[in-house]
C-alpha cells in the first residue's frame, strides 16, 4: 500500500482527526473558503453539490468537533443554521491540507486514507 | 451625479443584466467605506461564493479579507430565509454586527433571491419591507442588487414595489457601439435630492469601477441599441 | 496578484479572455443551434489533455460521443486517441443520471477526478437540465448544485446553452445561469452581405478583464479561430447589423 511517512505528519494528523469522509473533505474546505457562512444543510449541500441527507450528518460530526456551531431556527424550514467557529489553529491546519492536496502524491494518499475509513463504516 | 452621495439610513437598488457591473459597485461602496470612510461594512451574498467575491474584489483593487481581519468588514454567505430570521431575531445576525462592528453600511446580493422564498406577490412585498426596514432600523445606509433579466430591450416599470420603497435606483445596461459592448449607468432615482440626468458610460478596472463622460448624440441608449441622432450625422458629413 | 489563467488554446479567444479562463471557474457558451458551441467546448476539453497537461470530461446529453468523436476529427482533436492514453473520458448519460453521480460521494465525478486527475469540462448542453423539473426556481437550484459539484477539487469548465432565438428575452432559467456563471460567450450568427458569418462576443468575465469588442470567429480543421472585430456595423448583437450611417453617409459623398 502506501508510504504514510512521505505525508506530512501535520497534515495526516489532521486527517486522522477530521477527514472521516469525502463530505467532511468538502466541508472543511468551504467554510476555510467561505467562512462568515451561514447555512441550511440543504444550502450547504447545493453549495458543495452534495445530497441533503448525506451532508447532515457530517455537519453534526463538525459540531461535536467544535469546528461549527449550530443554531435552531424555528421558522417556517425549521432547519438549524450551521455557522463556522473562527479558530486560527483550524485554520492553519486546512491550510496545510489544501496544500497537500495540489501534489498528487500526498493527494493520492490522502484519498486513500480516506477510503479506507470509508470503507470500514 | 448622486450630488454628493447616498442618503443616510437609506436603501439604494442596482437593476441590470448578468455582469453589468452590480456586484463591482456594491463592493466598492462597501469597501471603500471601510478603507476610506471609516464605515465598517457588511456584504451579504445569496448566492455567489464568498471566495469569489473576494476574488472580484481583488482585481478592482480591494481586498476584502484584509478588511475582515481588522473587524473592518464581514462578508457573509447565506439564504434569503435565514437572513429574514436574523433580522427578525434580537440579537440576529444584524443586531450583532452593528453593535460589535459598528457596521454603516450594507451590501446585499441580491434582492431577487428573497423572491425564492414566496410565489406569493402580496406576501413577498411584505417580506421585502421587512427586510429592507431591517437595514435602516439600525441607520445603515444600503445598496442592493436586482437582477435585470433582459440584455437589452425595454425597461419593465414596477416591480415588486421595490422601486418605490428604494430611495435610489441605478440602471446598469450593456450598449452596443461600433461592434464593440460598452456598459451605460444612469441614475433613475434619487429621493429628496437632485441626480444627474445624463446617461454615462462606465468601466471597471484594476483601480475600481470609474463613471465617465455621457452618451453624446445618441438615442435609443436605454434600449440598447443607439443610433447617432440625425443632425450629428449630418455634421460629420459635411465637416 | 495575477493568478494563473486556464487557457483555451483556441486561436484569438484566450487574448480576448486576457490569459484564458480563471482557475475554478465556469464559462457558460451560449448560442443557437450551429453556432458552434460543441466545437469551442470540445477544442478546450481536448487541447487541455494534449497541449496542457490537464486531463478532461466531456459530459454529452444529447449526441452520441460517435458523432462527438467525428465533430472533434472534423476539427483536428482525437478523442478517442486521447482517451486511450488515459487523457480524456467522454461520458454519454441523462442529466439526472449525471447530477447523481456528482451528488454521491465516490460517484462518476470523484472518481475521474481522482482517478485520472480530471482539470477541465465540457458539459454540452446544460439546458438539458431542464428536463429534471419544469419548476424555475427549482430549475436553478439545480444548475447551481449541479455547477457547485462539477468545480469541487477546481476543475475549470465551460457548459453550453440553447439560444432558442436569434434575439429574444432570457428564461428564468436561463438568467439564473447567467448570474451564477463567471464567464458568458456568447455566439451568434450575422448575415452580412447576403453570407452568413460568426460572431463571438465575452459578455462577461468575473474578476478580470476582457475583450469588449463583437468579434468574427471561423471553425476549420485547425481548430477554433476568432478573429478580427466587425467593423463599423451597429447591431450585431440584435443580428441584424447596419452598415453605421456615419460610414454610409460618407461612401454616398464621396462616390
Amino acid at each position: 500500500m502506501y508510504d504514510f511517512d512521505n505525508i506530512d505528519p501535520v497534515v495526516s494528523e489532521f486527517v486522522d482527526e477530521y477527514v472521516d469522509s469525502f463530505i467532511t473533505w468538502d466541508l472543511v474546505l468551504f467554510f476555510y473558503e467561505n467562512p462568515f457562512t451561514m447555512g441550511t444543510p440543504s444550502s450547504i449541500a447545493m453549495s458543495i453539490g452534495r445530497l441533503d441527507s448525506d451532508v447532515l450528518p457530517y455537519l453534526e460530526k463538525l459540531v461535536e468537533k467544535k469546528v461549527l456551531s449550530r443554531e435552531e431556527h424555528v421558522q417556517d424550514s425549521a432547519e438549524a443554521v450551521y455557522s463556522y467557529i473562527p479558530d486560527k489553529d483550524f485554520e492553519r491546519r486546512v491550510e496545510q491540507f489544501q496544500k497537500a492536496l495540489k501534489d498528487r502524491a500526498s493527494r493520492l494518499m490522502i484519498v486513500s486514507k480516506v477510503l479506507q475509513k470509508e470503507a470500514k463504516k | 451625479m448622486l450630488r454628493g452621495g447616498l442618503l443616510p439610513g437609506s436603501v439604494g437598488v442596482l437593476k441590470g443584466a448578468p455582469g453589468t457591473g452590480k456586484t463591482s459597485i456594491g463592493i466598492e461602496f462597501v469597501a471603500r467605506g471601510s478603507a476610506q470612510y471609516g464605515d465598517p461594512g457588511l456584504i451579504v451574498t445569496f448566492e455567489e461564493f464568498p471566495r469569489q467575491l473576494y476574488r472580484d474584489a481583488l482585481s478592482i483593487g480591494f481586498d476584502l479579507r484584509a478588511l475582515e481581519g481588522e473587524g473592518k468588514l464581514r462578508t457573509v454567505f447565506t439564504t434569503p430565509k435565514v437572513l429574514l430570521e436574523e433580522i427578525r431575531r434580537p440579537g440576529g445576525l444584524l443586531d450583532r454586527v452593528v453593535e460589535e462592528m459598528g457596521v454603516k453600511r450594507a451590501f446585499v446580493d441580491s434582492i431577487t433571491h428573497l423572491e425564492r422564498i414566496t410565489p406569493d406577490p402580496r406576501r413577498l412585498r411584505e417580506i421585502i419591507y421587512t427586510f429592507l426596514n431591517g437595514l435602516l432600523r439600525h441607520d445603515l445606509t444600503a445598496l442592493v442588487s436586482q437582477e435585470d433579466p433582459f440584455i437589452t430591450g425595454t425597461m419593465s416599470v414596477a416591480e415588486a414595489g421595490l422601486s418605490y420603497i428604494a430611495d435610489t435606483i441605478i440602471q446598469l445596461r450593456y450598449v452596443e457601439i461600433n461592434s464593440t459592448m460598452q456598459k451605460a449607468l444612469l441614475v433613475l432615482k434619487h429621493r429628496a435630492s437632485d441626480h444627474d440626468k445624463r446617461i454615462r458610460q462606465f468601466s471597471i478596472g484594476p483601480g475600481g469601477v470609474e463613471v465617465s463622460s455621457p452618451f453624446e448624440g445618441r438615442e435609443g441608449i436605454l434600449s440598447g441599441n443607439p443610433r447617432e441622432v440625425v443632425s450629428r450625422r449630418v455634421e460629420q458629413v459635411f465637416r
